[in-house]
């Protein structure tokens, strides 16, 4: 299987954030809206491993380390793939 | 006017000078500060 | 850059994330105090010190706010960025600057490391809080990562001093020139330098075991908890208030102990007549009506201080954004609205770090309504009169909780319509918010901080008040008229003719002559209420010395309108306590506010605006009230 199908289907099967399961870990893929820009300056990057603490309207989530809540808006425009 | 008026008054127009002074410094250098309870005229 | 002789001092700034431990380094470079706290906003200008390198070297340190990248858009930020630029009013162009990291977080922080090194300035990355990065499980390698950015790298603890004097030597002149690893030109963008981080971490900062719960987050199961959360929040502040009433009823008894002795010494070395009056009643009465309230004060700002130093205040801040929403604002808003509890004029500077233009005016409007410290002495009081203590310190911790309670919520109602008039963000709504790992408190800087604020409430009570009740006291005796007793004397006086053409104005509120005067001269000071109080209440001439030297408390408890009724009521206590909730009496906020919001109309408005509310609240409280008791 070509590389570039392998990433177009892991890319598929990335959800937002706000949908991933708590306490799994994730792997951020993209970043596409209005906010990514303020969301890459503060540390939510491509390619970045997060977990995600807990749900709701603002999320918790441990990024390098550090713990940090993010809006669910702004979560939306996550986009995360479960790392084995 | 004995002694006692004399030194209340004096104390009474002294005041009345520094407070009408602090308010004429006051206009020329506006800064923020209530003269303390709060650090906001502190260097930050 | 290295064309500065020996005599000349270099600037240097501090730049680096919030919390990263910039502006504690600042204060153990420069000896100075600048305010710490655990939590985003403290910092929000720019502050200036010096200090001498081992060689001699004289350099000007810059302290700029904490920001997440050059690029960020709130004012803090953009301080930051022009402080490094050198646009600052007041500044040269850097010769150099620090950047300060986190280490236990330092993907993240190397960001801004990053895009101050593609500027070109000769650069020391300070890694703070080393031991914090291998509690966590960091391994750092600081030799590597030197390498890896091409720049010095320092290991520091910023808070026990240790590594102080190795970034003094880094500090060798001539400085270190500008990175000599070139980052992929100076236009790198955002992906090049994530790709660069995470190189750089690869080698020199590595996580073998990133799943561990620490202590932090164990704490957190708790107090992050949807309701559980709630709970220990409301306690928290419940058990901060019960322990300020609780704590400080000794130590107000020997205060009070104090003005007995102090006045009884006066007594004993001057005869009757004008001058003591003028010292006891209105120069002695005065200061400590409000000196009395002094325990209180240190109480409160103790709390304030280990709340904010221990990293509790961001989850605080997590919590209240769901109803800080509903009234249109964020948790951000949360922060500056809290230090407004202790002063409002902190509390409104620190809206810088709030991204929304209108959010930030929302807050500016409502923060005096956070009951701040001054109007303690009139809560401390008027509570007792209510509910003495005997009836238990926890109720009247209530009523106070409840006091800062309605304050509070009326804010957020009055954010709210505010909020709808003046229309929606563009943009939507972006909540985030970092949550640093709780530290022990450093009681270093809380104590001192603590103590600095205590002699400014003490320095205000010896000046400011002072004057203030040496002054009240001349409109309550002058116009002399001999020969009447105390009550027509006064009624005579200066004083007392504004108190009878103020009565009329102010008796649907429930109160007198007096306490409108006293109200009316509470707008230069809250405290001075209590002084003018002391002054316009004295006791009848003639009484004995014990009777005359009682507390204020006794008196305002006995006093009466003309036909004989009590005057301080419970209804005119609560209607005095509401009005105190809502009006804006500090000029100097009027002041910051003008500056803040960019416009005096503002600022006068939120004046006037609050001056009818507190009138408005009294009459409905008193008038409604009598219907009922």
């Amino acid at each position: 299987m070509s590389a570039a199908v392998a990433t177009g289907l892991e890319l598929d099967s990335a959800i937002t954030l706000s949908q991933a399961r708590v306490g799994c870990d994730m792997q951020v893929r993209v970043l596409s809206g209005p906010g990514c820009e303020r969301l890459r300056r503060m540390g939510f990057c491509e390619e970045i491993r997060l977990m995600k603490l807990s749900g709701g309207r603002n999320l918790l989530c441990r990024v390098c380390g550090t713990k940090m809540a993010i809006s669910r808006e702004l979560a939306d425009q996550v986009w995360v793939t479960p790392v084995e | 006017m004995n002694l006692q008026d004399i030194a209340v008054w004096t104390i009474v127009g002294l005041t009345i000078a520094i407070f009408a002074w602090r308010m004429f410094r006051s206009r020329s250098t506006r800064k923020p500060g209530c003269g303390g309870g709060c650090d906001c005229g502190k260097k930050r | 850059m290295s064309g500065n002789g020996m005599g000349e001092a270099a600037t240097v700034v501090l730049i680096g994330n919030p919390n990263a431990g910039k502006s504690t380094l600042f204060n153990a470079l420069t000896g100075a105090n600048r305010k710490v706290g655990n939590y985003a906003g403290v910092s929000v200008d720019a502050a200036e010190g010096g200090f001498y390198t081992p060689h001699g070297k004289k350099i000007r340190l810059l302290d700029l706010p904490g920001c997440y990248s050059l690029r960020g858009g709130s004012p803090d930020e953009q301080i930051a960025a022009e402080g490094l630029m050198g646009n600052l009013r007041g500044t040269n162009a850097p010769d150099l600057a620090v950047c300060v990291v986190d280490a236990s977080a330092l993907e993240r922080h190397l960001r801004l490391v990053l895009e101050v090194i593609d500027l070109g300035l000769p650069v020391v990355v300070v890694l703070n809080k080393v031991d914090l990065a291998e509690n966590g499980g960091l391994r750092l390698d600081a030799q590597l990562l030197s390498e890896e950015l091409g720049v010095p790298v320092v290991p520091m603890r910023a808070d026990r001093g240790k590594g102080l004097l190795e970034l003094k030597q880094a500090l060798r002149f001539p400085f270190p020139a500008g990175s000599r690893v070139k980052a992929a030109e100076s236009t790198a963008g955002v992906a090049d330098h994530q790709a660069r981080i995470l190189q750089i971490c690869e080698t020199a900062a590595r996580r073998p075991d990133e799943d561990q719960l620490t202590l932090s987050d164990k704490l957190d199961r708790v107090l992050l908890h949807p309701v559980l959360g709630w709970v220990a929040f409301a306690a928290v502040m419940f058990l901060v208030m019960w322990a300020i009433f609780s704590f400080a009823g000794i130590p107000m008894g020997w205060i009070e102990a104090l003005q007995g002795l102090v006045s009884g010494w006066v007594e004993g070395m001057l005869p009757n007549g004008e001058l003591r009056s003028l010292v006891v009643d209105g120069m002695i009465g005065g200061v400590f009506g409000v000196l009395v309230f002094l325990p209180q004060i240190i109480l409160l700002f103790l709390f304030i201080g280990l709340l904010e130093s221990s990293g509790y205040m961001a989850r605080a801040a997590y919590l209240m954004d769901g109803i800080m929403s509903r009234a249109g604002l964020s948790g951000k808003a949360f922060l500056p609205l809290f230090s407004s509890y202790a002063c409002a004029i902190p509390g409104v500077m620190a809206t810088r770090t709030i991204d929304s233009a209108k959010e930030r005016l929302a807050t500016i409007f409502v923060a005096p309504w956070m009951s701040c410290s001054a109007r303690l002495p009139v809560y401390f009081l008027i509570v007792p009169l209510l509910l003495h203590e005997s009836e238990g310190t926890w109720k009247q911790a209530v009523i106070l909780f409840c006091i800062y309670a309605t304050g509070t919520i009326t804010a957020l109602l009055v954010a709210l319509l505010l909020r709808m008039k003046l229309g929606k963000d563009e943009g939507q709504r972006s909540f985030m918010l970092e949550l640093p790992p709780y530290q022990a408190p450093q009681w270093r800087y809380i104590f001192r901080h603590v103590a600095e604020r205590a002699m400014s409430f003490i320095t205000k009570a010896g000046t400011v008040i002072l004057g203030l009740s040496i002054l009240l006291w001349a409109l309550s005796t002058y116009p002399r008229q001999a020969g009447r007793n105390e009550s027509d004397a006064l009624a005579h006086s200066a004083m007392g003719r504004m108190g009878s053409w103020i009565e009329p104005v102010v008796k649907p509120l429930g109160f007198d002559g007096r306490i409108g005067t006293a109200v009316l001269t509470s707008f230069a000071a809250r405290e001075v209420f209590n002084s003018s109080l002391a002054v316009l209440f004295r006791v009848e001439e003639g009484e004995s010395d014990e009777e005359s030297r009682s507390l204020l408390r006794d008196r305002i408890a006995a006093a009466t309108w003309p036909d004989g009724r009590k005057l301080f009521t419970p209804l005119t206590l609560i209607s005095l306590l509401v009005f105190y909730i809502y009006a804006l009496q500090c000029l100097p906020t009027s002041a910051v506010v003008a500056r803040e919001a960019g416009s005096l109309k503002w600022a006068v408005g939120q004046f006037l605006f609050m001056s009818g509310f507190a009138y408005l609240a009294s009459f409905l409280v008193y008038q409604i009230g009598s219907l009922f008791l």
